[in-house]
């Protein structure tokens, strides 16, 4: 039996949760006398308000396809720059509320991630400025365009250069309208810079097969998965798209043969992906080309192929043979990836899958992804030709190269040096500042768009509000600048008629195709046979073997510059509810900081918290250290996007402002790519302590053996009873009830949780916050252990002390446990509510009456879970005890005025004082049977969805109706039913609603 | 005596208001009422000026001089000109009410001008009392003492009865006293009465009664004071435009799912938008109370140019804002097609919609302004609850789910259901 725990500290032998620690209040009877004698009062005068007068006002046109009081859904297109989904986005009264994913489409299959899952709150960001700007003053659309034409029109006819600087275009007919306006101003050229770049990527597959191309990768065809330093299940190219895919592999319940897909994950830091991982071996940032050739040897060897010289690198040799065995084992069905932005490693991992056969079966070059188009050089080549002033307009849309660009000082002083500049970005951010016009864009949620994430498939953009502020959409400020009196929808309609419309096999009119998309959101072509060839005359191994001669695995540390889930790049830094989305391997929210193994920190005596410097070259910065088992010894790792200044432009709210340290800089140009893994690292302590808000209630497992359960596939395979151990015998809980059965009816919500196919996204988590009106309470609070969040993602770290060559903390594994209210049916948090304000209700839902509630938490006590939450302020609005939320609680959405739009109007903002916790999405529920109950049917299996179910990438959740015996939940719920399904803390006897099914890994030994 | 004085008092308080009571229905309030009707609603209003003023507390600002009153109504214009003690006043009224001269009432006698003054100081007492958040309970005849009016009533004989008791106690305590004094021998004077009475005041079992009945009493007046804290019973708030659902619902007896066309659809029944309005208001443009005055608001609104039928392009749009009457908290989930649609099986024809509407609006047809009819208290909600019964026969959905309930002898309401659980309004 391995040994649980969530906190270093438990292994060293402390107990106690950091609150515990610091003390108990310390208020005298005085103090707390005139408090109370206050509040008394205060509550007295708050109470003899009048009441209000409301006003109710209807539309003076109603739009017909709009019901107060009913939600309307949109399909649409998510893409932050970074990572692409197609979407629903759900309307009450007109404004978005709720993004979720789109199952019409083959890419993402109804997924989201959490960044797209918040992206709706961005929508009514404070801080986007609200008409265009002209330097730092405010001007018209009139004027902007009056002079910019000038301007264009003058430079137009001396030759001047001008140049169009974007991130990743997804949108076909806005790289038409580049193309155009190129036509019209011969002079232009379209830069695409990425600030995570994947140009390595690309160009290997232009080497090899003549097509600058990223493949498409299949996850749900791999049986065997080597993955190399790539993040591929959280922020790799296409996370929700490979985690919907790579899940295929993992749920053991949907493959009756008991199979799995097994996955190698090399890296230096621990990842997310790693932590899903079967086998995981660490390796030092910088050493990832040793191994990959190393693993390339291994499959030439035995495929005859050429051999490369060997390079000797801080790797475990032994488990790259071994994932060398079981990639030859399945050829054709495997896959290896590899997250460096580096042409040697990538040319690898492509000579690697081909030598497996993997392309054109789990790797598609058929059906190209078109994301992450940045080109490192061509970004190189701009800016130099700025520095000689010979740019003389500049266009900079989608991108932020003054925060992202690791010499940005550089590219400020050139972009100083353009004639006209022009930033097209919602807020005055870092970049736009330098640039003489901001001419803001629309948010996706109020524009027309399109995308082609891939070569054969298509996705619109259909606005779900009138644009708020004053913007303009880029592509018409570029139809304008033609001098093309064209709004960018007739435009977009015609591109599609002319360019997309013939593709399509024309059964339908121009008109019904196109509303049939702008229904679907997506369009989907079918894939032709051919696939690119290989070019003939290439030789990939003298490639290799001549960069490898060149390769030297640095020594000494190496710094690790990785994107969170949550915050990526740092384009969505000012989205307070990313911010407090903590990271699922550290629990962290609102902050970055050093990673560093725990041997590196026991030698140099730092703890969680301890402040260092960290220095390359001539670049310091300062960061708390947190101490992450299982990391690499000589690899430091530290998250971009953060310590951005000017994420909300010149407003105060600056979500983004004060959070975590700017490391953007340390990044590395290398053979003219951006790298992300930096050698010649120094580190050192400079005494203090900066305490990181941690969303993990209690650091200790407390030694529980019911809570995670796991075993390996081959002991699956030999005896699942053994596994799943029972806590309690069944019979005695049959039998001895201390207390009678609630009343039941004709339904009962459960649940089930597969922790196989939970990868700890927290995509549910940014859902339910959206769905439930869930508070944002920022740093401080959640440092006191106040978070607010319904479904948390527990992350165990497991570990077996009967190794003594190797320490705990230096490999443990990684369980992640969805937690959220278990809708106990003899719950222990029912019968210790002196005021009744939770009781239980007939359909097995454990129910909280917010407006009964007095805030005894005593629930919160008697809770085994810890799953309420306690709402210690009015974190929305109110301003009684003499406490402004708006400056207390600045980021909360429902303490701002424009914020306040994003909330579920089916859901009651909490007042202060009141407990909450998850409801099971019960406003999802009524509405699911109001429906059924209005069309006089019975309700269907999977027709009531919680938000998090809906919004998990895995499909992880199941949730539905126990007494419909022909339910998905019926078959797996409690062990009598399925032999992996469990219930945490059984021996407790609370009976819960939520069963989860147990972790199995696909591993040799038979080890429980 | 101090016990027999008191017994005075409440003697002649009591014959004082019997007193008032019947003077107040002495005058005929009903004659009074249907003069109003016929002479003066044409300009007046009880509880909001029109042409001429509120006529609510005329008799105030009257300082009750009924002659002056009656002198003003036969002839203003004379009126204002005797120099008579109100003349001064009437001047400004004339002044106030931008110079319009009242039409002469000579044809009506002096009683007959008594009476519509006393209908209208005692429709003024209805309409405070309504304001006032108390019931008005329109099911009774018009004419009868209003709930309140009873409620007051009620509430005085109690407390008449109640320290009658008191005295009756006192007495018997102090006729106890003295016999007991008697019996002792002693002689029955004025002063071992005196001090038998005084005694009884001090008698624990007394000051006991008093005590529990004083406190229990207040404690009844506090429990009722405080539920009905929140509760907006009665709310007539005055809207924008004085449309009227008499009219609208009851005599041209539109079904409510023309205009709240939410009502079977969604959460909210909504309040009509304009355009439903124009559907008719297009081509009626005059009402016959208002006549043009309050339709043209609804134009002013939406900006239509009545006169050549068209609407006004470019118009900047304005929407009407309505008083909301029925305030629900935020913390409760109210779907109207739930209860229209699910529960009470609502709109099969505009008369079952229109009754199905009343069990919780009243009847709205009968209505010149809306006012709150139901308490909207959670008592209410859940009392409607345990005793509404529901057909589990009536459709797939109930006779899946609810199966155990299909041949149930008790009959099946909708707290069997569940419907009184808390997550069912409130999430």
């Amino acid at each position: 039996m391995p040994k649980y725990w969530m906190d270093l500290s438990e292994l060293e032998g402390n107990k106690t949760s950091e609150e515990h620690q610091n003390g108990f209040l310390k208020t005298s009877r005085r103090d707390f006398l005139k408090l109370f004698g206050f509040g008394i009062s205060s509550a007295v005068w708050a109470a003899c308000q009048k009441t209000p007068v409301k006003y109710a006002l209807p539309y003076i046109n109603k739009p017909p396809e709009l019901m107060p009081g009913k939600a309307n859904w949109y399909a649409s297109t998510f893409f932050d720059g970074e990572h692409y989904a197609a979407v629903l986005v759900k309307t009450r009264e007109g404004r978005p509320i709720k993004i979720e994913g789109n199952p019409s489409s083959s890419i993402t299959k109804g997924g989201v991630s959490a960044r797209g899952q918040a992206s709706v709150l961005s929508l009514y960001d404070n801080a986007r400025i609200r008409k265009p700007y002209k330097g730092k003053q405010p001007t018209t659309w009139e004027n902007a365009d009056k002079t910019i034409i000038q301007q264009l029109q003058t430079i137009k006819e001396k030759g001047g250069q001008i140049r169009i600087l974007t991130g990743t275009i997804l949108s076909p007919s806005t790289k038409q309208i580049i193309k155009e306006f190129a036509e019209v101003y011969p002079n232009t050229q379209w830069i695409v810079y990425d600030a995570v770049s994947y140009a390595a990527l690309r160009d290997a597959h232009e080497t090899v097969f003549g097509v600058k191309a990223i493949p498409r990768y299949y996850f749900d065809k791999a049986d065997v998965i080597v993955s190399v330093a790539c993040d591929f299940l959280g922020t790799w190219l296409s996370p929700v798209e490979f985690a919907k895919g790579y899940a295929q592999g993992r749920k053991l319940h949907k493959r009756p043969d008991k199979t799995m897909s097994r996955h190698y994950q090399f890296e230096g830091l621990y990842s997310m992906t790693g932590a899903n991982a079967d086998y995981r071996g660490k390796v030092q940032a910088g050493h990832e080309i040793a191994l990959l050739t190393y693993l390339y040897n291994q499959i030439a060897k035995q495929t005859g192929n050429p051999v490369l010289p060997e390079v000797t690198g801080n790797f475990d040799k032994k488990l790259v043979e071994k994932a060398a065995k079981d990639l030859l084992k399945a050829q054709g069905k495997s896959i290896v990836v590899c997250g460096l932005n580096d042409k040697t490693a990538q040319l690898l991992t492509l000579q690697i899958n081909r030598l497996l056969q993997n392309y054109g079966s789990t790797l598609d070059l058929r059906n190209p992804c078109l994301l992450r188009q940045g080109d490192d050089q061509a970004m190189e080549n701009l800016i130099q030709e700025m520095e000689q002033g010979k740019v003389d307009v500049l266009f900079i849309f989608g991108c932020n190269p003054a925060y992202t660009y690791p010499e940005r000082e550089r590219f400020i002083s050139a972009l100083k040096k353009v004639g006209l500049s022009v930033s097209f970005a919602d807020r005055i951010d870092e970049t736009a500042q330098y640039c003489h016009y901001t001419l803001p864009h629309p948010h996706y949620l109020e524009a027309w768009g399109d995308a082609q994430p891939y070569q054969y498939h298509y996705s619109l953009q259909q606005p779900t509000i009138h644009p708020l502020f004053d913007t303009r959409p880029f592509q018409e400020s570029l139809l304008k600048w033609q001098g093309k009196e064209q709004d960018y929808l007739s435009y977009l309609k015609t591109f599609w008629e002319q360019d997309i419309y013939p593709l399509s096999d024309k059964t339908l009119p121009f008109d019904r195709f196109w509303v049939r998309c702008l229904h679907d959101g997506v369009f989907e072509l079918p894939i032709p046979e051919e696939s690119p060839q290989p070019k003939e005359n290439v030789d990939v191994v003298a490639e290799v073997s001549a960069a490898l001669s060149q390769y030297k695995p640095p020594q000494g540390l190496s710094l690790v510059l990785y994107e969170k889930v949550s915050i990526g790049d740092g384009t969505m830094a000012n989205n307070p509810w990313l911010q407090e989305l903590p990271d699922p391997m550290t629990r962290v929210v609102w902050d970055n900081y050093v990673l560093v193994a725990p041997s590196l920190a026991k030698q140099k005596g730092w703890k969680k918290g301890s402040i260092v410097e960290l220095q390359v070259g001539d670049k310091k910065v300062k960061a708390p250290v947190f101490v992450m088992p299982g990391q690499e010894k000589n690899t430091l790792g530290i998250a971009l996007g953060y310590g951005r200044t000017r994420a909300a432009g010149d407003k105060k709210k600056n979500v983004a402002g004060n959070t975590g340290v700017d490391v953007y800089p340390f990044v590395k140009k290398k053979d003219g790519y951006l790298q992300y893994q930096v050698s010649g690292v120094q580190i050192k302590g400079i005494g203090g302590y900066y305490k990181l808000a941690q969303i993990q209630i209690q650091p200790t497992a407390a030694n529980r053996e019911s809570v995670i359960k796991e075993g390996t596939l081959a002991a699956y395979k030999t005896n699942p009873k053994a596994l799943n151990k029972r806590m309690i015998d069944p019979k005695f809980l049959k039998e001895n009830d201390l207390y009678s059965p609630h009343p039941t009816s004709g339904i009962r919500w459960a649940m089930v949780i597969d922790m196989n196919a939970c990868i700890g996204c927290g995509a549910c988590v940014v859902s339910c916050i959206a769905e439930n009106n869930i508070p944002v309470v920022g740093k401080d609070e959640i440092a006191r252990g106040r978070d607010m969040h319904w479904i948390r993602i527990d992350r165990y770290f497991s570990s077996r002390s009967d190794d003594p060559k190797q320490p705990e903390e230096e490999n443990p594994q990684v369980v992640f446990q969805p937690m959220l209210c278990q809708h106990c049916q003899h719950a222990p948090c029912e019968n210790v509510c002196p005021v009744l304000a939770t009781t239980h209700s007939s359909e097995g839902l454990n129910q909280q009456a917010y407006n009964r509630c007095f805030g005894t938490r005593y629930c919160a006590n008697n809770c085994p879970h810890k799953v309420r939450r306690f709402n210690w302020f009015n974190y929305a609005y109110s301003n009684w005890y003499g406490e402004n939320p708006k400056e207390r609680f600045p980021h909360n959405p429902a303490a701002d005025e424009l914020g306040r739009l994003v909330l579920n109007p089916d859901v009651t903002v909490r007042a202060s004082g009141t407990m909450e916790k998850c409801t099971f999405c019960v406003q999802r529920l009524q509405a699911a049977k109001l429906k059924a109950k209005m069309e006089g049917r019975p309700l269907k299996d999977g027709e009531a969805k919680t938000a998090c179910q809906q919004s998990c990438p895995t499909d992880a959740i199941i949730f539905g109706n126990l007494k419909d015996e022909n339910s998905e939940v019926a078959k797996y719920f409690g062990p009598e039913r399925y032999d992996r399904s469990y219930f945490v803390i059984e021996e407790v006897k609370t009976y819960p609603s939520i069963a989860y099914m147990l972790k199995v890994r696909n591993q040799d030994e038979n080890k429980a | 005596m101090p016990g027999i004085m008191n017994i005075g008092v409440i003697k002649r308080s009591c014959f004082l208001t019997f007193l008032s009571i019947v003077i107040v229905w002495a005058v005929d309030v009903k004659e009074g009422e249907q003069l109003f009707k016929t002479n003066c609603t044409a300009c007046h209003r009880i509880e909001r000026k029109l042409i001429g003023p509120a006529l609510k507390g005329v008799h105030e600002r009257w300082d009750n001089m009924e002659e002056e009153m009656i002198a003003f109504i036969k002839n203003s214009q004379k009126y204002m000109k005797a120099g008579r003690p109100k003349s001064q006043y009437a001047q400004q009224l004339f002044e106030k009410f931008n110079r319009t001269v009242m039409q002469n009432f000579e044809h009506l006698s002096d009683d007959q001008i008594r009476s519509i003054l006393a209908y209208i100081k005692e429709a003024s007492k209805q309409l405070e009392a309504q304001a006032a958040a108390a019931a008005p309970e329109k099911k009774e005849e018009e004419k009868a003492p209003t709930t309140t009016e009873l409620y007051r009533s009620v509430n005085f004989a109690l407390w008449v009865i109640i320290i009658g008791i008191f005295v009756t106690l006192l007495l018997i305590f102090a006729l106890a006293n003295v016999a007991r004094a008697k019996k002792e021998g002693e002689e029955v004077t004025k002063a071992l009465i005196k001090q038998s009475v005084k005694e009884a005041f001090t008698n624990p079992y007394f000051i006991g009664i008093v005590t529990v009945v004083v406190v229990s009493a207040c404690s009844v007046a506090v429990v009722k004071k405080a539920r009905s804290v929140g509760l907006h019973k009665g709310y007539q708030p005055v809207q924008p435009i004085a449309f009227s659902h008499k009219l609208h619902a009851g005599e041209l007896q539109i079904s409510c799912q023309y205009c709240h066309v939410g009502v079977e659809r969604s959460k909210m029944a909504t309040i009509p938008s304009l355009n439903i309005c124009m559907n008719c208001h297009k081509y009626v443009q005059e009402g016959p109370k208002y006549g043009k005055k309050e339709i043209a608001k609804i134009y002013k609104a939406i900006g239509f140019d009545p006169e050549n039928m068209r609407y006004i392009e470019g118009y900047e749009q304005k929407p009407i804002e309505w008083v909301r009457i029925h305030n629900l908290p935020d913390f409760v989930y109210f779907s109207h097609a739930q209860h229209v649609k699910v529960g009470l099986d609502g709109a099969k024809d505009p008369e079952t919609l229109r009754q199905t509407c009343a069990k919780c609006h009243g009847p709205v047809w009968e209505m010149e302004e809306v006012y709150q009819y139901s308490d909207l208290s959670m008592g209410w909600c859940v009392n409607c609850h345990r005793t509404t019964k529901v057909d589990v026969n009536k459709s797939d959905y109930y006779r899946i789910i609810h199966k155990d309930y299909l041949n149930s002898e008790e009959p099946v309401t909708v707290e069997t259901l569940g419907g009184l659980e808390c997550a069912r309004c409130h999430y």
